[in-house]
């Protein structure tokens, strides 16, 4: 195990803990402060960092996340200086897992192989794009055979529709090929439409069947090379206990915390948030909330 | 009724949304070409049209260098087409409306067939209040706040609505720029269906054409004309911004590749099948500077159709000249 995506969750695990993925957004107006962001996350307990590289038109983003990518583009950050910033990161943190969070539009727009380029020399683990058409397309642009010879991990995402297909149906036969190919993790959505920031979330029944369900299809496609994480709609103690109950390895939030930071709320009130979030990875820490 | 059932457009359109939401654009095309295939529907259609009839398009003679002008209506193929697969559908509709007449048309077309509808309106329309005291009136949900307080992107937030409940709602299409596989087909197909007539009246008055001279913003409406012209008939698309610093991009909006035309506030976004084309070299596309194009000295018209004017005067060519224009609209951003 060389990825350190893999190592990270599994580390969480042996520890009796879900990972926890958090994501760094770009301060449109200092990149300085965009890594002391990122210095305050992992201090606070954060597993695997993901960097918003955000794209122009993000549609697939809420509303916090779509003003966190309108600010650095409004204020003229180019993505080479994100890049730059993700390599300073690299090098201050040899060992954290880090993860390109974006459209396939921003590859696509830059340029595929100077997108991967600039990602291989900042030593990213992976590369979280959510409209990259793997399955549809057969991966017609060659990023999934990409990251298996790289050893990078395309991240993968489960919409709650496809989780829980009845078999037969084009939505398992695409349900199964996605649980053969995924490496790493995948997500799987909490919010339909995969919005971030949504406020809109499965009961806790719908997302451990969805969990259990991807699972079991993982194992019966012959892939123990794969978790699941949990992505959408994640903010509270309550959701992370959802998210544990679930059977799901890791989970990721951001737009939570990110609209904190777009309030002006000090590093360190953010980081109290992130840093009792951390306490309730512990498989033992739970809300006894049992309603939903 | 003719549409193009590709994915792809050369190096543009596609489907740059997640896997998991493939499948339900499948089904939405499928449910498209039942549509396209059953005479009743079609019938329907021509009844809607019938229903919201458009100022019939009207040549006359003077224009620069001996073209023909053409003063055209709006193309709303695509908005009345999309909103009546609602209904066939028995589903809500939800529209992204970047101009005052799309809007209002949207809301009173979905009145006349019952069709539930929510409206995502740009910071243009979503300003007048004549527009939205009108949608009140027409029981119309409508949101203003998306556009004002994130990106100006009505089609962005419609789009969104749509994926994240595909079986529960039909996205209505004002234009053939935005969206994943087949939003972009079905938007394309209804537009030009609409501007078939147009070509056929401009031959029936004028024999052969040599050259048509298109205005255009996001290329829905140069696209639709294109399509029905002949091969060996120029094809020139007219853009003209007054934005400024505008570089030309590659990008996806809401899962469909193309050319984007954007500064750091501003997104352009061409449609995707035209590019292709532009790089085919069926088309070609002409930029014209705001200050060049207002010298063409017409009221009422649309900078682009000013650019389009300019255009024919500076470039005269040998044949039959046929120059679009289109009213002015309001309640637009670029």
């Amino acid at each position: 195990m060389s990825n350190r995506i893999d190592k990270a969750i599994a580390r969480a695990q042996a520890e009796g803990r879900v990972a926890f993925i958090g994501l760094v957004p770009i301060d449109p107006d200092s990149m300085e402060r965009t890594r002391a962001v990122a210095d305050m996350m992992i201090a606070s307990g954060v597993d695997i960092v993901m960097v918003h590289i955000p794209n122009w038109m993000p549609w697939m983003e809420g509303g916090v996340l779509q003003l966190a990518a309108r600010a650095p583009r409004n204020a003229g950050v180019t993505r080479e200086q994100i890049f730059a910033f993700i390599k300073q990161l690299r090098a201050a943190y040899p060992e954290v897992p880090l993860i390109d969070m974006t459209l396939y539009d921003t590859a696509a727009t830059m340029g595929q192989g100077r997108f991967l380029q600039l990602s291989a020399e900042a030593d990213v683990d992976g590369f979280d794009l959510p409209n990259y058409p793997l399955i549809r397309t057969g991966d017609r642009f060659g990023l999934y055979q990409y990251c298996l010879e790289h050893d990078r991990r395309l991240i993968l995402a489960i919409s709650y529709e496809l989780a829980t297909a009845p078999e037969g149906t084009p939505e398992y036969e695409m349900l199964c090929e996605m649980a053969r190919r995924a490496r790493g993790f995948a997500f799987v959505m909490n919010a339909p439409g995969g919005q971030s920031g949504s406020s809109v979330k499965l009961t806790r029944r719908e997302l451990a069947d969805a969990v259990s369900r991807v699972k079991a299809v993982m194992a019966q496609e012959g892939n123990d090379r794969c978790t699941v994480s949990i992505v959408c709609g994640i903010s509270s103690r309550e959701d992370v206990e959802k998210v544990k109950r679930s059977g799901a390895a890791s989970f990721m939030i951001g737009s939570a915390y990110v609209k904190y930071l777009q309030e002006g709320r000090p590093l360190e009130e953010v980081s109290q948030y992130l840093k009792g979030i951390r306490a309730m990875c512990a498989y033992g820490e739970g809300t006894g909330n049992e309603s939903d | 009724m003719e549409y193009c059932g590709d994915l792809w457009y050369g190096a543009y359109g596609g489907c740059f949304i997640a896997d998991a939401f493939t499948l339900a654009c499948d089904r939405s095309f499928a449910a498209f070409e039942a549509a396209a295939a059953d005479p009743a529907f079609l019938a329907e259609y021509e009844a809607l049209r019938r229903a919201f009839p458009q100022p019939a398009p009207r040549l006359e003679s003077d224009g620069p260098n001996g073209a023909c002008l053409c003063w055209v209506p709006e193309n709303y193929g695509a908005l009345l087409g999309t909103l009546l697969l609602s209904k066939r559908l028995g589903r809500e509709a939800v529209c992204g409306a970047r101009y005052a007449d799309e809007a209002l048309l949207c809301a009173q077309a979905g009145a006349y067939l019952g069709v539930k509808l929510h409206l995502f309106l740009g910071r243009g329309p979503g300003g007048l209040r004549t527009l939205t005291e009108q949608l009140e009136l027409l029981g119309v949900s409508y949101d203003v706040n998306m556009c004002a307080e994130l990106f100006d992107l009505p089609e962005m937030y419609a789009f969104q609505a749509w994926v994240s409940e595909p079986e529960r709602r039909q996205l209505v299409n004002c234009r053939s720029n935005v969206g994943a596989f087949p939003q972009t087909n079905i938007a394309g197909a209804f537009a030009a269906l609409e501007a078939k007539a147009l070509v056929e009246q401009a031959a029936a008055s004028l024999g052969r054409l040599d050259r048509v001279v298109i205005p255009a913003v996001s290329g829905s409406y140069a696209l639709a004309v294109a399509e029905n012209l002949p091969q060996d008939c120029a094809c020139v698309c007219v853009e003209c911004d007054t934005q400024p610093d505008l570089t030309e991009e590659l990008d996806s909006y809401c899962g469909a590749f193309t050319r984007v035309m954007r500064n750091r506030t501003v997104d352009r976004v061409l449609a995707p099948r035209l590019m292709k084309l532009v790089d085919d070299g069926r088309v070609r596309r002409v930029l014209v500077e705001p200050g060049e194009a207002v010298k063409a000295g017409r009221a009422g018209i649309s900078l682009q159709s000013m650019a389009a004017l300019r255009y024919c005067g500076d470039r005269p060519e040998a044949g039959t000249t046929l120059c679009l224009i289109r009213a002015a609209r309001w309640g637009a951003a670029t």
